[in-house]
């Protein structure tokens, strides 16, 4: 039994990734928020994620596939064919594809709004309890679904 | 006697008495007249010849001697040598071969008409006129009797005139008459005349009247083998003119010469005094015929006609008929006049007249009356039913003194002959006119298109200017077009009005006439009858009338308007107008004509499209620029306030703690937001390619710095203290400004630096340093230098990473969302200060340095 409630984000901006993080922790109980900032640092520990699923994972769409480094990880073919602009979406699609994190919640919180997404979701494998919230100055209804989803899982 | 000069007649032959065929006894001489008419009375005949019997032997040998002599002969004159071997034959000291005149009637009562001399032989070197004879002569009653006629004392023979200076001169005593026909059914006779009292009797008349048998056969066969000759020279002459041209089509001097030649060999063979071809030059002078070529070495009274002159030749080329007439001097007698007129409906003869004086003046030495007939052949020169020339002979200076209906056929082979000739030059000439039209065409509506191009870059194309010179180029494209317009569509009103227009006739009435026209409307009634233009605009086809005097669509606004091409000007698919080319000259449009107006409407359709949408988008476009700059202004000022309260909120706290930092968050989100704001106003801006100064203040070192170190550590904020990139400005070099005057707009210069600060922590490698820098540069420049280690440009993507919207692979893999217009934006903004960007990349290691470069006003 953990003592907290993992919450995993995946948010590429630091600023909004802090202010998320200090948002949920501050204001939904037991929660603890783990933070990945880039596309292939999802892809490198996405084996520890599926060892260890989170209770709901807050998943940014557009996503820079890496920080700048001497030692870039090369892009599989997917990343450089579909861009950034798909990023979340593609971790979204290997996480179900593993039974043992196919049921984890997913909140796609994007600035992107419900057309523009489901464009972008048009060709991609979504299951049915991905759910989409859009970025707002006011965190009520991000945090609204988070306490239902939380809920729900228990 | 009377004698012609040498040029004008053949060797044997010198000019008799009278020439006329009619009013022979008002115009002959009463004492002097050479051959006064004789009576025809019965009683005149002495003798009637009957056919005696000659040797079989003898006779074959004349006939094998006469036969042969005719086929030996090349000309006409050959005839005469024919008689010689008849007259031999027969022992005859001279011999005499009449026809009988055109126009003669021999069933009339009494019956009408002359006998010419076709051909005459006179032993030794005689010389005898040729000369005309009435029906009453003896040889006229032979004709008419059919039977020859025998005079066997021409001395004391009643009915010979004593005073004929013809028996004088040949010294005849008795000569007999022997009527024939002509191959044409023309009546004529052989007279044989001796000098010696010994008339023809017996056998010798029976020989006389034999061979006189094979006579016109035997003449028909040497016209034919000249005629024959004629043809087959002038068909040499014209394959050899074709084999050896060098040019195509070859130049007119050129065919000049040839067709000279020609006219040359038809004057020889038809020994007229005058042989001439006109010919219309289609490409250079249409519905002018002129003089190419002539024998005729007097003064010309007409060198060119027209088909609608007063003249002879002018009738032939626009009856495209031929015409022979016996004698130009009967266009004075009115008798006569009607006669012609009767057979040549409408003709006229001024010239006629004219060249009539000219022969007189040549025959100047031979009185009135005694002149010969002044006959004419003309043919005209055709193909198809085109009429490409004429040719036509004058007077004949040999016997029978006139052009026979053989000459007029010969003619018109000859005619036939050059008219192809002709023809493919012509087709040759028009092929290269049409070449040059199209030439002419491409060439001016590429220049068009560069001065649209240029209009439309401008932003407005100039419609009467363009429509204008395409109304120049169909003018100068389209032979013959001469009167031009282009009548637009007011579509809500259904009207046509002139929009540009360009012609003499549109000058004639000076500007107020044409301003005047400009101004007429015409509605477009679909109804019958419609008008051109409406026809055009309903029907979406071309109209084009060649004849527009039967046009029922034509209302005559034009008069002198002969032919008409409407096209559509299309643009897209809908009808704006008409493009009308008119032509008031004598030829036809060439058959070009058409596809070059229908091109040319196209052409000014897209041009009216290109126009009209540019139009439109520039609407549009300033539109979209002026909401993209009002969005942005919208934006800025709230954040400007937002910024000033944060920066005075953050001037009340502690320099550290958590409402600090947030507060720094703050105010780095606010400058971020403010660069997107600005950086919308300047996107829009420089939709009009350009980015323009609102100020021009000068920079001082203090503002520089502390500017600097504040959008830095922004930039570091925005990043994420996480990443470890640190910052370093280096304020040495930045007091040069202290010195050097560097004037600036402040918000574009903070817009630049914040853009290349930008670039350079994104793209910085962890834990790495940016250092910003600047200072004079050896070529006195003022810069402020920003270097990063990190993802550095490649020497080839330096020019590509000013331009619009190009980001690098690596760009987007690393930094995420991006529109690519930072160092684009950056560049125009150091373009507008007359500054530079540079962009060094380093090879040895991950660094790249971004220079802005400003000049220095001046130095202090």
């Amino acid at each position: 039994m953990k003592d907290s409630i993992e919450i995993l984000s995946v948010e590429d901006d630091p600023l909004q990734a802090e202010w998320i993080r200090q948002t949920i922790e501050d204001r939904v109980a037991g929660t603890r928020v783990q933070q990945i900032s880039t596309e292939s640092e999802f892809v490198a520990k996405l084996s520890e994620i599926i060892a260890n699923p989170p209770a709901l994972i807050l998943m940014d769409v557009m996503l820079r596939w890496a920080d700048p480094s001497p030692n870039i990880p090369e892009r599989p073919a997917d990343v450089k064919n579909g861009g950034m602009q798909r990023a979340g979406l593609r971790c979204q699609v290997r996480l179900a594809a593993d039974p043992a994190t196919y049921g984890i919640p997913v909140i796609l919180y994007t600035v992107l709004q419900n057309g523009e997404l489901n464009q972008l979701k048009a060709s991609a494998l979504m299951p049915a309890h991905v759910v989409h919230i859009q970025k707002d100055s006011d965190p009520s209804d991000l945090l609204r679904e988070i306490r239902r989803l939380i809920r729900a899982g228990n | 006697m009377r004698v012609l000069p040498s040029w004008i007649l053949p060797p044997r032959i010198v000019p008799s008495s009278s020439w006329r065929v009619r009013g022979l006894a008002k115009r002959w001489p009463a004492a002097g007249g050479l051959y006064p008419s004789i009576n025809f009375s019965g009683r005149s005949i002495i003798g009637i010849m009957h056919q005696g019997r000659a040797t079989e032997a003898s006779s074959s040998a004349h006939v094998t001697e006469l036969v042969s002599t005719a086929l030996r002969q090349e000309k006409l004159a050959g005839i005469c040598e024919m008689l010689r071997s008849i007259a031999q034959s027969c022992d005859a000291d001279t011999c005499l071969l009449w026809r009988l005149a055109p126009g003669s009637d021999l069933k009339a009562q009494p019956p009408e008409g002359r006998l010419f001399v076709l051909a005459q032989w006179l032993k030794g070197d005689k010389l005898w006129a040729s000369h005309n004879l009435s029906l009453n002569s003896v040889t006229g009653r032979g004709i008419i009797a059919g039977k020859p006629q025998c005079v066997l004392d021409i001395e004391r023979d009643p009915h010979v005139a004593r005073t004929d200076t013809f028996f004088e001169r040949t010294g005849a005593k008795t000569f007999c008459t022997v009527p024939i026909t002509f191959v044409d059914e023309q009546k004529g006779a052989i007279n044989f005349y001796r000098n010696t009292p010994r008339p023809f009797r017996g056998q010798e008349l029976a020989e006389a009247n034999r061979l006189a048998a094979l006579v016109p056969s035997l003449y028909q066969t040497i016209r034919d083998k000249v005629s024959s000759a004629l043809l087959s020279s002038v068909s040499g002459i014209l394959q050899t003119a074709e084999r050896t041209a060098v040019d195509c089509p070859p130049p007119k001097d050129s065919m000049r010469e040839v067709v000279q030649t020609i006219c040359s060999l038809v004057g020889e063979t038809f020994q007229s005094l005058e042989t001439s071809i006109f010919f219309e030059d289609r490409v250079a002078l249409p519905g002018e015929y002129e003089l190419v070529a002539t024998t005729w070495d007097g003064p010309f009274p007409k060198k060119s006609y027209t088909k609608e002159d007063p003249a002879i030749t002018a009738w032939i080329l626009a009856n495209a008929r031929p015409v022979k007439l016996f004698n130009l001097a009967d266009f004075h007698d009115e008798r006569e006049v009607s006669k012609i007129r009767k057979e040549y409906e409408g003709l006229t003869w001024s010239d006629s007249l004219e060249f009539e004086r000219v022969v007189r003046q040549r025959f100047g030495q031979i009185e009135e009356g005694w002149l010969p007939p002044l006959s004419f052949v003309g043919a005209p020169i055709l193909m198809g039913n085109t009429v490409l020339g004429a040719i036509r002979c004058c007077t004949a200076v040999r016997p029978p003194h006139y052009f026979a209906d053989g000459e007029l056929r010969l003619l018109e082979l000859v005619a036939a002959q050059i008219a192809q000739y002709w023809s493919h030059w012509i087709t040759r000439r028009e092929a290269e006119e049409e070449n040059r039209s199209w030439r002419t065409f491409v060439r001016r509506v590429s220049e068009m298109n560069h001065a649209v191009q240029k209009d439309l870059t401008g932003g407005e194309l100039n419609e009467v200017r363009i429509f204008g010179e395409a109304l120049e180029l169909a003018e100068s494209a389209i032979r013959g077009a001469d009167i031009l317009d282009i009548r637009l569509l007011d579509e809500p009103k259904q009207e046509l009005y002139y929009f540009a227009t360009r012609g003499a006739e549109w000058e004639a009435g000076g500007p107020g006439q044409s301003a005047a026209r400009k101004a007429v409307r015409y509605p477009v009634d679909y109804g019958s009858p419609a008008s051109i233009g409406a026809q055009v605009v309903g029907s979406g086809r071309t109209y084009m009338a060649t004849d527009l005097t039967t046009d029922p669509l034509f209302h005559g606004r034009f008069p002198r308007t002969k032919r008409f091409i409407a096209v559509p000007v299309r643009s897209r698919d809908k009808i704006i107008g008409v493009l009308d080319i008119r032509g008031t000259g004598p030829s036809d449009f060439a058959k070009h004509a058409v596809p070059i107006a229908e091109l040319l409407g196209q052409q000014l359709g897209l041009y009216n499209y290109l126009g009209s949408t540019i139009l439109e988008l520039r609407r549009t476009q300033k539109e979209q620029t002026e909401t993209y700059q009002d969005l942005g202004h919208q934006l800025k000022s709230p954040i400007f306030q937002a910024q000033a309260r944060i920066q005075s909120v953050l001037r009340s706290l502690p320099s550290d703690g958590p409402m600090t930092a947030n507060f720094n968050a703050i105010r780095g989100l606010l400058g971020k937001a403010k660069r997107v704001a600005m950086g919308i106003r300047l996107f829009a801006q420089l939709a009009g390619k350009r980015v323009e100064l609102s100020q021009s203040v000068p920079l001082r070192a203090d503002d520089l710095i502390k500017t600097l170190i504040q959008y830095a550590s922004d930039h570091r904020m925005l990043l994420g203290t996480e990443r470890g990139v640190t910052f370093h400005v280096d304020p040495k070099g930045f007091e040069a400004l202290r010195k050097n005057e560097v004037r600036l707009d402040y918000d574009l210069l903070e817009q630049a630096v914040n853009n290349v600060l930008d670039n350079a922590f994104k793209y910085s490698f962890p834990k790495t340093t940016v250092r910003i820098g600047g200072g004079i540069t050896s070529t006195g420049w003022f810069h402020i230098s920003v270097i990063n280690e990190g993802i550095r440009l490649r020497a080839s993507e330096i020019d590509k990473s000013k331009e619009r919207g190009w980001r690098s692979e690596d760009a987007e893999a690393t930094t995420g969302e991006g529109s690519g217009l930072g160092l684009w934006i950056v560049d125009h903004i150091m373009k507008a200060h007359k500054g530079e960007l540079v962009v060094v990349p380093t090879t040895a290691s991950n660094l790249t340095e971004v220079k802005l470069l400003f000049p220095v006003a001046r130095s202090v």
